[in-house]
């Protein structure tokens, strides 16, 4: 009877682990999950005013995915959770923040190159002297959005941990951030 | 001494089991009309008809039931906002000291004036509107119910939250997802005592 509850138990261990497969944006061997992820679970044609990839604060790794879309007059978001897979209820957003967007599909989204201009960001840092070589810089959120033209650009944030101060039982992480642009030609600025 | 052990257990099984169902039949609840005449009579058992409140809630014991758990009354005494509740499983009207000082005076109705009888017929109303947009759900109970004194026209307003059962697990534009099976829709009532849904049902809505 022990043995086999220790069993269960390390078979338990076992299974989350495995489940745990951390999916960090910045590393190029993660596309290709990324893309099959998408393919699998959500609809490539569908027309959608941003593609939002968020990760868990300052570890990178890809927590879940959404977008928002028009049906019928009102407008929702959906998201997709990476550990759970599970795809949320639509949820009605303000019809106000729509006004005048233009939409692309998912599969117009270039994924492939999040991970090169996650390079390119460093690159970036590095000639403006902020890139500082003991810290790690997390891509901790990336969106896909629409110009005026319909032109597809992104948005992505780098986190970088500063420190942790504590004042009695609160423990307080401070962390910096650097938020890049990447125009719908590609090409990379920084926005503070 | 084993078969004690047994006998104990057994008859303790059945007595819960008979305790559990002789409680089915005057279960409070606004989802019956036994269930309504069984609230009524709990209200004029613990409460004084001619009592000015501002407000009453009905609170349901827990997400699963529709059996009221608590009714809470409010009204002014010396300057003060007091609560007073009844609650089912102490069997008693509690009295808690009243703390928060009121700035204004509110406008109240004697609890006779608060009709129990609509609560019933919104619920069911509630439960039209719901199934007129969507087949998705079943299993309606109310989570909380609220009567209270409009503080313009001194009418009494209600406003409800509904529980409910998801039937499958497809996705869903409707209610506020509680859990995978259970949702949440709220409605209240306008100055003509009409009843519409202010949450879970406005997807489509312009």
């Amino acid at each position: 009877m022990k043995n086999t509850f220790t069993f269960l138990l390390i078979l338990l261990l076992c299974a989350s682990c495995n489940s745990t497969d951390s999916l960090d944006l910045k590393n190029e061997e993660n596309i290709e999950t990324l893309e099959a992820i998408i393919a699998e679970n959500l609809n490539s044609d569908k027309d959608v005013y941003s593609l939002n990839f968020s990760a868990e604060k300052l570890t990178g790794e890809l927590e879940d995915i959404s977008y928002d879309y028009l049906l019928k007059g009102s407008y929702f978001s959906e998201t997709y959770d990476i550990s759970s897979k599970v795809l949320s209820d639509p949820s009605k957003k303000n019809k106000f923040a729509y006004k005048n967007k233009k939409t692309f599909k998912i599969k117009d989204a270039p994924i492939s190159i999040i991970a090169t201009k996650y390079q390119e960001a460093l690159k970036i840092l590095e000639e403006q002297g902020l890139l500082e070589e003991d810290k790690d810089y997390h891509l901790d959120y990336w969106v896909f959005r629409t110009d005026k033209k319909g032109m597809i650009y992104a948005d992505f944030d780098l986190n970088y941990y500063m420190n942790t101060t504590t004042s009695g039982r609160m423990r307080r992480t401070n962390y910096g951030q650097y938020q890049f642009i990447m125009n719908p030609d590609k090409s990379l600025n920084l926005k503070n | 001494m084993k078969t004690i052990f047994y006998r104990t257990i057994c008859s303790l099984f059945l007595l819960t089991l008979f305790i559990s169902c002789s409680s089915n039949g005057n279960r409070p609840t606004f989802t019956t009309s036994a269930g309504i005449e069984t609230l009524k009579d709990k209200l004029s058992d613990t409460f004084d008809k001619d009592k000015q409140i501002s407000q009453i809630i009905f609170f349901s014991k827990n997400s699963t039931m529709d059996a009221i758990e608590q009714i809470s009354i409010f009204f002014p005494e010396n300057n003060k906002n007091t609560m007073w509740f009844y609650n089912y499983a102490t069997g008693q009207l509690h009295k808690p000291e009243a703390k928060e000082i009121l700035k204004s005076v509110p406008k109240t109705n004697a609890i006779s004036a608060f009709n129990i009888n609509e609560c019933h017929v919104y619920f069911k109303e509630a439960i039209a509107l719901i199934e007129n947009e969507t087949d998705e759900f079943s299993n309606y109970r109310v989570e909380s119910y609220h009567m209270s004194t409009d503080q313009t026209s001194g009418k009494i307003m209600h406003s409800f939250t509904l529980n409910t059962d998801k039937k499958t697990m497809k996705r869903t534009f409707y209610g506020e997802k509680v859990n995978d099976h259970l949702y949440r829709f709220e409605f209240e009532t306008n100055e003509d005592g009409k009843l519409i849904a202010t949450h879970g049902l406005d997807a489509f809505e312009e």
